[in-house]
């Protein structure tokens, strides 16, 4: 309790990301409880093409006569089942190559970091889009194509948080009491390690959103579901006819990443306070 | 009096990218029942990776323990599995180290710390282990156990932290305790009090110490014999009575000098000239010579064997004589 009334302490220091949550919670919330608070199929055809926002429908239609704000309420569940899966998984996977490259050393850091920079050197977005396209986009291979493609930044961080600690006296103290090295790695360094990780996961989140967006805007989000990324791919051709149809979900994804991007900086503040004292 | 641990030939190298450093080169030595045994030695002597080397925590890459046999228990330490060492370290053989706020985890309380010990070794229940790190927490003597024993060891100063750290290394009544520095970084009343702390626990449990410092004063309060280190190997060894009446190794000599503040008030402080070579650039002959004030042409060319000048005294130096100088 102690630690957590500290840590809320030092992060309400930081108004933006006090606002950023406050924005993020409110995303949340709409993608939880809208489809029940607003029961529209977002792939019903339910009103004439092109309707203006606030005509018959709060946010308008698309070209095939959609509720755009049944849109954006679904969309908000993708986005954000994806963007969190995403960054889980890439966080799982780099923190486990960066602990064991960072506490062995040697060998066993030479061949995880040469994966890892096998990795760093392609596009991500490219090899996101590769991946996509070899497998079917479904929301769950997109969310393992968009892990694979952020873990890497995950585990170098990992590693050098791991080596920065592997040869402090309390990991040496470890050793002399003969706890063996899995419980030196996961429940001592760990959460000494943890605190940067956790910033950089948070904003892994904001990517892994965007990417989403990215891959289905160029159509390759999962067919049966409507993402943010994907209706700004469909009011593309009518830009200039229609420009809120493409305006709405831009500014959606830009407000939830922008909010995602202060709550890590929030994050970062509250857990790494010795970076801020000046 | 039998030995608790016996080390023989240890040698111990480190390979750099400029070349191997011999960091400890030859070393044998016995500790006896209840005996404390020091090894004193400047910055580099090699003193501490003993230390880490009987408990096999000299890290690798890039050190390597490239030669020796440490018989504890019937065993040979260095032979023993990963598995099987670790089941000396901290229940048989326990180790305090220097920083006692760096060997600590600064993100659990010190319940938990000690706790982890008597969890690993003893596999106790977790109310038994409460109630023992309490118990613990009273034998080196701090004090409020209980509400100590919740706190984290930024909350603690640094006595408390030592004696913490103290607590922790007792937890399985080890038969021997390795003190690396155990006072170095305390104030000097502190230091007293930690000292006696781990004079008078060693008595009651019937330990025996390995005490690694370069506080000559220290050994002279603690110590029963001491070993002094120079460039990675033992120069001399004797009873702490005899090494510091009648020192025969000119660099133990010279210690003693140099440690000697209170007899040469207003004189300049008395120093070794000199510092201990780079470990890639070794002399050929005594590694002491290009600072010894008795050294002479065979010292330059040739390396001096220990051999025993008196019983039980042996020592590293052509210039030594069997009877006192």
């Amino acid at each position: 309790m102690n630690i957590l009334g500290a840590f809320w302490a030092r992060f309400r220091n930081n108004r933006a990301a006090v606002g950023g949550a406050v924005v993020l919670a409110l995303v949340v919330l709409l993608a939880l409880v809208g489809p029940w608070l607003y029961p529209v199929d977002p792939f019903d055809m339910v009103g004439r093409p092109f309707m203006p926002p606030f005509a018959r429908f709060p946010l308008g239609t698309d070209v095939a006569g959609r509720d755009i704000l049944a849109g954006i309420i679904h969309g908000a569940r993708i986005s954000l089942l994806i963007g969190v899966m995403a960054s889980l998984a890439a966080t799982a996977i780099g923190v486990t190559f960066g602990a064991l490259a960072g506490y062995y050393g040697g060998w066993i850091d030479d061949a995880l970091m040469r994966v890892t920079e096998f990795f760093l050197t392609i596009p991500s977005f490219v090899l996101a889009v590769v991946l996509v396209a070899i497998f079917s986009p479904t929301v769950a291979n997109i969310t393992i194509a968009i892990a694979i493609v952020s873990w890497p930044s995950v585990a170098r961080l990992a590693r050098g948080e791991f080596i920065a600690h592997r040869d402090r006296e309390y990991v040496q103290g470890c050793r002399a009491i003969g706890m063996p090295d899995w419980e030196i790695i996961l429940l001592q360094i760990m959460p000494n390690a943890l605190p940067p990780v956790i910033v950089v996961a948070s904003l892994t989140v904001a990517t892994a959103i965007l990417t989403e967006s990215g891959l289905s805007f160029l159509g390759l989000g999962d067919p049966n579901l409507v993402s943010w990324g994907y209706m700004i791919g469909v009011a593309r051709t009518v830009l200039r006819v229609a420009p809120w149809m493409a305006a709405i979900p831009g500014l959606m994804i830009l407000v939830t990443v922008l909010a995602i991007n202060l709550v890590g900086e929030g994050l970062n503040d509250a857990l790494n306070p010795r970076l801020k004292q000046r | 009096m039998s030995a608790v641990i016996e080390v023989w030939d240890l040698s111990v190298h480190f390979r750099t990218t400029l070349g191997v450093v011999r960091a400890v080169e030859g070393l044998s030595f016995a500790i006896g029942e209840g005996e404390t045994m020091a090894i004193v030695g400047e910055s580099g002597s090699g003193k501490s990776t003993v230390a880490h080397a009987l408990l096999r925590l000299v890290p690798d890459p890039p050190g390597k323990i490239v030669a020796g046999h440490v018989r504890f228990e019937d065993q040979n330490l260095l032979d023993l599995s990963d598995a099987a060492i670790r089941h000396v370290r901290g229940r048989r053989i326990a180790m305090i180290f220097q920083d006692a706020m760096a060997a600590l985890n600064p993100v659990f309380t010190v319940e938990r710390q000690i706790g982890e010990v008597l969890r690993l070794h003893l596999g106790l229940a977790p109310d038994r282990i409460a109630a023992e790190v309490v118990e613990l927490l009273r034998l080196v003597g701090v004090p409020a156990p209980e509400a100590r024993a919740r706190q984290y060891p930024h909350n603690l100063s640094g006595g408390m932290r030592q004696r913490v750290m103290i607590a922790m290394a007792l937890a399985c009544r080890p038969k021997l305790l390795i003190a690396d520095e155990p006072t170095t970084a305390l104030d000097v009343t502190v230091q007293a009090q930690v000292l006696d702390l781990i004079q008078s626990l060693k008595a009651r449990f019937g330990m025996a110490v390995l005490l690694i410092t370069h506080d000559l004063g220290v050994v002279a309060e603690t110590a029963h014999r001491v070993i002094v280190m120079y460039a990675g190997r033992k120069v001399e060894e004797g009873a702490v009575t005899d090494i510091f009446a009648d020192p025969r190794h000119p660099y133990t000599r010279g210690l003693l000098e140099a440690a000697k503040r209170e007899e040469t008030e207003g004189a300049f402080l008395r120093e070794i000239p000199g510092t201990v070579p780079s470990p890639f650039e070794m002399p050929k002959g005594c590694s002491f010579a290009p600072r010894c004030p008795d050294a002479f042409d065979r010292c330059r060319m040739e390396m001096p064997e220990l051999r025993d000048v008196a019983p039980g005294r042996p020592v590293a130096c052509f210039a030594a004589q069997g009877a006192s100088r």
